[in-house]
Parts: structure tokens; C-alpha cells; sequence
């Protein structure tokens, strides 16, 4: 695999009295690679790993580093299919791993040190039956994936486990209408309230629901209605309102007087924080210029400033803005994968989730960030790397950049 | 980023060996003017326009410009694409020739008689609204589905020749796109006279290109769909026989990975024999991307002339994808839109050639 580093200047805007200083780590789609990098884009760290991952890598509240990986055995029709957590520290080393065929997307590291992990099921052939919507005669060999969710000991336990076909409802959970049939209730990201309710983001249904931990079922939800589309990314925050990065792909059409703000006519993202109670929007980031979009993947993350660190996944763009909405960050990831992956062998810049970690986080304590460790990550390249790397950087010249 | 991402406005990239020279014409959504551009992004000149575009305008082999403008009073001019009125200016602005109607909408084709091809909107019958299906329930505009009419209209505005959807098309017959609200049922934006005097037409919502048989009226061929075209724009017929058309990726079907391609089809066999699918390989594909507008031409050199619509980006690439002539879009003509914002975009973008009859003795 190679990585070959654009001509263009990886930090293009840093406001430095504004931003919230830190380091952010992202692990770039169908690479085998989690980087971190500081305020300047200078990499700090970074992990390798033997398989890919078509999500990305979470830091533990301990410092330890988790990569959800996609070996061979995925299934190749199964959007975001992972097959192992891989728990490695500082320098790299594994400390533990978790094998599963079905892995899906998000995990979660718990406060009482258990993980929770999302999960492609197979949807009994029985329940399949009473599934609508989707594109018809999508089922993969005649199969249904569903979703569920796990929580797991360190000792890799099962404790406690959540599918989604047992609490949905078949006449309103309906894939939307340009949406395969085969991941029923495809869902890609989880978070945690403070009494373990679980909110979920299910993509096809372009809805946001919370989930009572106790009894499983869904008692909130916030969805098509307020114009979500193929939503990415929740989170809980301490203020109890609720951060979604809404993709804004296959968004309802727009009533007369739909509160919208500006720019959601074209398919645009948005980041909108919600008040749980009322379900309003409270808070919402639309770039005013119009280019921040991404049918695909994409994050939010709300810093402890107030400022929000945006993943415009299609890009590979970070940017970091203001409550004000001013932009203090932008960041474009200067790694491009050259591999197979959804479009066949190419070029990606995706990037699935961006997370930032303040200077303060308990995994850097006493860590080497000396940005100066890893200038060869430029420099030391296979012949052929740099020959692909001086054609990229051609190719990018004549178009202008 | 693509490219076309970059802070450059206006000129950004230009191989005058490979591009093919002419002057480019451009209608920005948001402004009042029409604007003819060289090579070099310079201005050659400007058509300032009482009404917004509606949606484009286009230079004639006379040298005039006939040009589609929004009328802001009319019962459906808050319709996408809704226009009112077409006018037809000289090099120097003053108004030619003029036609109104509240249902005009999206597109215009001067033909070689003289008369002028144009797209309306009519009543689809209640009954027949009824059983079209798809678009969610009760999205219709005040209960009405509207649908497509073409009329041939004599300079005199007489009507010479008329097509009603419903007359030869059943109602069931295509699948319409699913997300798409029921005002509209076929939501056509484009129509062309061919060389034999049939029509070329692209019907947006059932994501089909189809050529109407001028005498019957029946539909001879209609290609993409399902699952090939997804909200398309821009037919035209190359002097090879086959079809390119911007296919816009909106609300196409499948694994959400959205995008923006042209296409060639040979309608004889309807195989696809070229395409244009953004920056090469890979993910990166997904940045050419254009929901809506946008517009493709085949140049005399073999070379494509491409207009993304949202982002103002109008590019000439080679049969081999090399891009050889980019310009961006920046021109603030009026209040940005409400719902568009701050950015710039373009309908559609034509190269006419240094020898087009209709820039003949204009000095540039």
C-alpha cells in the first residue's frame, strides 16, 4: 500500500486563540493506518496494523488505542463489515483483541470498562417476511442483515445484548425507498446516556433513536420529519442535548415552511444539536459557502470549548468551528489510499470519523509528542511510492492545486 | 478538488493546445445576466436581463441570444426550474422577439423551421395522477400532479405543434423517483429537434432520456432506467448517432455512493461507450457531484465541455479524461439566494468554436 502526501498545505486555517488545543487522531478508510496529529498537522503518533479498517480507531478512557480492523472473512456486500477489535498501546504493542465476523461500525468504551459493539445479525428468514421498504429484491442470497448491539467483559462475555428486530416496528422502521433490503436498520454509529441508555443512529431509516438499556425499547426518536438524511455520528452532551452530523442524502423533500437554514435545498451536510425534550434544534453548523458535503460517513464531535470538530469524510476535511460558527481549524488529510475499496482499485481520501483529545488526556501523559520523530513518514518511500507519488503530485499541479 | 475545490475563482487552468477555442456562454442561477467568456476567462460580452434565469440562455447561429427568464408572479414560478417568458436579444441586448407563458419551465430548443420547441406544465387529470406511483403521499402541489407538455411555437406565438405526456405515456409504465415530492410526474428539462425532426427529451423524475416520434408521437427509444440515470440533464445527439447526457447521481439507487457522471450511450444498442466519472478511480470519484443543473457538450475536437451545476464549474476534458480548460464560477450578480447562499451556480455552459456562424465579424 502506499501513501503518498499532497503538495497542499495540510493546516489551512488555525486560529490558535480560538481553536481547542489538542491532538486529533482519524485512521484513513481502507488503510491500515491510525494517525495523530497536533494543531499544526505534524504527526505525533501513528499505528500500523495488519488488516484494514473501513471505520476508524477510538482512544479508551485509558490511553490505549482501539482498531476496529476488516480481515479477509468480511463480507464484501456488508457495508463497514469489521472482524476484529485490536487493543494495542503507546508503542503499538497488543494488549488484547476481540474476534467477530460481524462487527458494524461504531464501538463504545463503557464506564465500568466493558465495551459496547455493534454488529451485522441475520435476520430470522421468518421476520424477514414482515420487513418493507427498500429497493425490492435487494436481499443478499436471499438474506436479511439486521443490527445488534453487544455489551462484552474484557474477559469477552457477553452481558447484555440488544437486536434490532426485536424492538422495532415493522410499519414505521421501513428502509428508505432508494436503500437496499439486505442491512435492515443499517445503523452506524452509538452513544451513551448517563443512566446507559443507548442512542443510535440507523442511516436508513434517517433516524436518531434512544434506546432504554433496561427494557430495550426505542422510547425517543427524531428523524425524517425534521429532515434528517442518512444520519452519522451521535453523541450525548453534557448540557443532555444530542450532536448528529446529518449527512443530508435522501433528505425529505421540503414542505413550504420547513425550518430550514440555508443551504439544505442542494444535498448539503449539517451539524445539528438537539434538545432531547423538545426536539428542537438548538444549534446548527450549515457551511454558509455551500461545500461541506458528504453522502457518506462524516462526524461531529463537540470539544469541551464549545468549538465542534467536523469530519467532511468525503474529502478527507476537518474542520473545527465556533459556536459562533466561525472556522478556527481546517485540516485536509494529506494521505491518499491507493487500494482496492468500494469504487475498486483508486485513490480515497475518506475518512470515516475525526476525534480531537485536549492536551490534558490521561493517554498523553508522560508520551513523547515530539512532532520531530516522524519525518520520515515524508520521506522513507519504496521507489515505486515515489514514482506514484511525483505522478499524483503531477496530476495535481496541471489541476490546479 | 474536485480540483474544482480550490480557492481559484475564474480561470483556473487552461492547455490551449488541447482546449478547443471558442467562447463560452454561462448563465450564473443567481444573477441577471448572461455572460460569453474566451479562453481566458475575459469577457466578450454581457446580456444584463430584466428577469433571473429561467433556467439558461443559449447563443443562435444568428448571432442572437435566446434566453429563458423567471417570471416572479406566476402561479407555479416557485417550481424548481419554472420560468415565464423567452426572449431573443442581439449582440447588443435589444430585445428581438418575445414569448410569455405562466408554465414555461427549464428548457427552449430554436429549431431549423424558424419556430421554437418549449417545455410547459399542465394539470396531470386527476384519475390518471392517481395511479402514477412513488414520491410520498399528499406531496402533490395544493393536490395537483403537474405534467409535461412541448409546443412548437411560430415566431408569431401560434402553437404548430403540441405533446402531452399522458397521451403516450401510461402512467405506470416508469418508475418515478421514490423521494421526489408529486408536483411533478415526469419533471422534463430538456428537449432538442434532432437532424431526422424527431425530439430528444429528459424526463428528471423517471430518470429516462426518450425520443418522441414527431409524427405519432409515440415514444421510439428511452434509455436509464433503472438504475443507469439518476435526475439527469442535457441530452444531445452526436453526429455519431449516439446520446450524451450529465447524469446527475441524485437520489440514485443503491449503496448511497452518490456521484456525477456524463455518459455516451449508443441507443442502437443501448451500450454505454464512454463515460466521465470524475477524477480517476477510487473514492475521489465521488467528488464530482452536481444534484442538480448541469450540462454537457461534445466539442468538434472530440473534447467535453462539462458544467457541474452547484459548485459553478464549468471544465473541458479530453476523450482520456485530461482536463485541459477550467473556470469557476464567481460572479455575485445579485442577493444571494435564501436557499443557495453564497455560492455560484451554473445552469448549463455552451463552447461555440471561432468559426460559429453566430459569432461571425465579432471581433475578440
Amino acid at each position: 500500500m502506499a501513501y503518498l502526501r499532497e503538495l497542499t498545505k495540510d493546516v489551512e486555517i488555525h486560529d490558535p486563540s480560538k481553536a481547542y488545543k489538542g491532538y486529533t487522531l482519524y485512521a484513513p478508510m481502507f488503510g491500515n493506518m491510525a494517525w495523530l496529529v497536533d494543531m499544526k498537522g505534524r504527526v505525533v503518533n501513528y499505528w500500523e496494523f495488519e488488516h484494514i479498517t473501513t471505520n476508524h480507531a477510538r482512544f479508551t478512557p485509558d490511553g490505549t488505542l482501539i482498531w476496529m480492523g476488516r480481515g479477509p472473512e468480511a463480507i464484501e456486500e456488508l457495508a463497514s463489515n469489521s472482524t476484529e477489535l485490536v487493543e494495542v498501546d503507546w508503542d503499538g504493542k497488543e494488549l488484547w483483541r476481540y474476534d467477530d465476523q460481524y462487527l458494524n461500525h461504531d464501538f463504545i468504551c463503557l464506564d465500568n470498562g466493558n465495551l459496547l459493539i455493534m454488529r451485522y445479525t441475520e435476520i430470522p428468514k421468518d421476520i424477514q417476511t414482515h420487513i418493507k421498504g427498500g429497493i425490492p429484491g435487494t436481499e443478499l442470497d436471499g438474506n436479511m442483515y439486521g443490527i445488534s448491539l453487544q455489551e462484552i467483559t474484557k474477559q469477552k462475555k457477553i452481558v447484555w445484548e440488544w437486536k434490532n428486530y426485536e424492538h422495532l416496528d415493522f410499519e414505521r422502521d421501513m428502509a428508505d425507498c432508494l436503500d437496499p433490503r439486505y442491512t435492515w436498520g443499517y445503523a452506524n454509529s452509538i452513544a451513551v446516556f448517563p443512566n446507559e441508555d443507548i442512542l443510535i443512529s440507523m442511516r436508513h431509516f434517517n433516524t436518531i433513536a434512544r434506546i432504554e438499556k433496561k427494557t430495550g425499547d426505542i422510547i425517543w426518536r427524531w428523524g425524517p420529519e425534521h429532515l434528517l438524511g442518512h444520519p452519522h455520528s451521535v453523541s450525548v452532551l453534557e448540557n443532555g442535548n444530542i450532536l448528529c452530523f446529518d449527512n443530508g442524502l435522501h433528505r425529505r423533500w421540503l414542505k413550504p415552511g420547513d425550518p430550514l437554514e440555508v443551504g439544505t435545498a442542494f444535498e448539503a451536510s449539517r451539524v445539528v444539536e438537539v434538545d432531547i425534550e423538545t426536539g428542537e434544534i438548538v444549534w446548527e453548523y450549515v457551511d454558509p459557502r455551500h461545500i461541506m458535503y458528504t453522502n457518506i460517513c462524516g462526524s461531529a464531535q463537540r470539544l469541551p470549548n464549545e468549538n465542534t470538530l467536523i469530519c467532511e469524510s468525503k474529502k478527507g476535511i476537518f474542520y473545527e468551528v465556533t459556536f459562533e460558527k466561525e472556522i478556527v481549524w481546517k485540516y485536509r488529510t494529506p494521505f491518499v489510499i491507493l487500494r482496492p475499496s468500494y469504487f475498486g482499485w483508486g485513490e480515497s481520501k475518506l475518512v470515516f470519523q475525526a476525534h480531537r483529545f485536549g492536551e490534558d488526556f490521561r493517554g498523553f501523559q508522560g508520551k513523547n509528542l515530539d512532532p520531530e520523530r516522524f519525518e520520515w513518514v515524508i520521506q522513507k518511500k519504496s521507489k515505486k511510492a515515489r514514482e506514484e507519488e511525483e505522478e499524483v503530485k503531477r496530476r495535481l499541479a496541471r489541476l490546479g492545486y | 478538488m474536485s480540483f474544482a475545490r480550490t480557492h481559484i475563482k475564474g480561470l483556473v487552468f487552461s492547455d490551449s493546445r488541447m482546449a478547443y477555442r471558442g467562447l463560452t456562454l454561462f448563465t450564473p442561477v443567481h444573477g441577471k445576466g448572461v455572460w460569453l467568456i474566451d479562453m481566458t476567462g475575459k469577457q466578450v460580452n454581457q446580456w444584463q436581463m430584466e428577469y433571473e434565469p429561467g433556467c439558461y440562455g443559449e447563443l443562435l447561429p444568428s448571432g442572437n441570444l435566446l434566453y429563458g427568464g423567471k417570471v416572479d408572479d406566476g402561479p407555479l414560478s416557485d417550481m424548481e426550474g419554472a420560468g415565464g417568458i423567452l426572449q431573443e436579444f442581439d449582440w447588443n441586448g435589444n430585445i428581438l422577439w418575445e414569448y410569455q407563458s405562466h408554465f414555461l419551465h427549464h428548457s427552449f430548443h430554436r429549431m431549423k423551421n424558424g419556430n421554437t420547441l418549449v417545455l410547459k406544465w399542465i394539470e396531470l387529470p386527476k384519475k390518471i395522477a392517481e395511479k402514477v406511483r412513488g414520491g410520498e403521499p399528499g406531496s402533490e402541489r395544493e393536490g395537483v400532479m403537474w405534467e409535461d407538455m412541448i409546443q412548437e411555437i411560430r415566431p408569431s406565438g401560434k402553437v404548430a405543434w403540441e405533446w402531452i405526456a399522458h397521451d403516450h405515456m401510461e402512467p405506470d409504465a416508469f418508475p418515478r423517483c421514490p423521494l421526489c415530492p408529486r408536483d411533478t410526474w415526469l419533471h422534463a428539462n430538456a428537449c432538442i429537434e434532432l437532424p431526422d425532426g424527431n425530439l430528444l427529451v429528459s424526463f428528471a423524475k423517471i430518470n429516462t432520456v426518450a425520443i418522441i416520434d414527431k409524427q405519432s408521437g409515440d415514444i421510439r427509444w428511452h434509455w436509464g432506467s433503472p438504475g443507469e440515470l439518476a435526475h439527469q440533464h442535457s441530452p444531445t445527439m452526436l453526429e455519431n448517432g449516439n446520446i450524451l447526457v450529465y447524469d446527475n447521481g441524485y437520489h440514485s439507487r443503491g449503496l448511497a455512493l452518490s456521484y456525477s457522471r456524463v455518459v455516451e450511450v449508443d441507443p442502437r444498442k443501448n451500450e454505454m461507450v464512454w463515460s466521465y466519472e470524475g477524477p480517476e478511480g477510487g473514492e475521489l470519484k465521488m467528488l464530482f457531484y452536481s444534484s442538480m443543473y448541469s450540462s454537457c457538450q461534445r466539442l468538434p475536437n472530440s473534447n467535453t465541455l462539462i458544467c457541474e451545476g452547484t459548485t459553478g464549474r464549468i471544465f473541458e476534458i479530453t476523450m482520456n479524461h485530461a482536463l485541459v480548460w477550467e473556470y469557476v464560477n464567481y460572479l455575485p450578480l445579485c442577493e444571494p439566494s435564501p436557499i443557495h447562499s453564497r455560492s455560484y451556480p451554473v445552469y448549463s455552459a455552451y463552447r461555440y468554436g471561432i468559426n460559429y456562424p453566430g459569432l461571425t465579424g465579432i471581433k475578440w
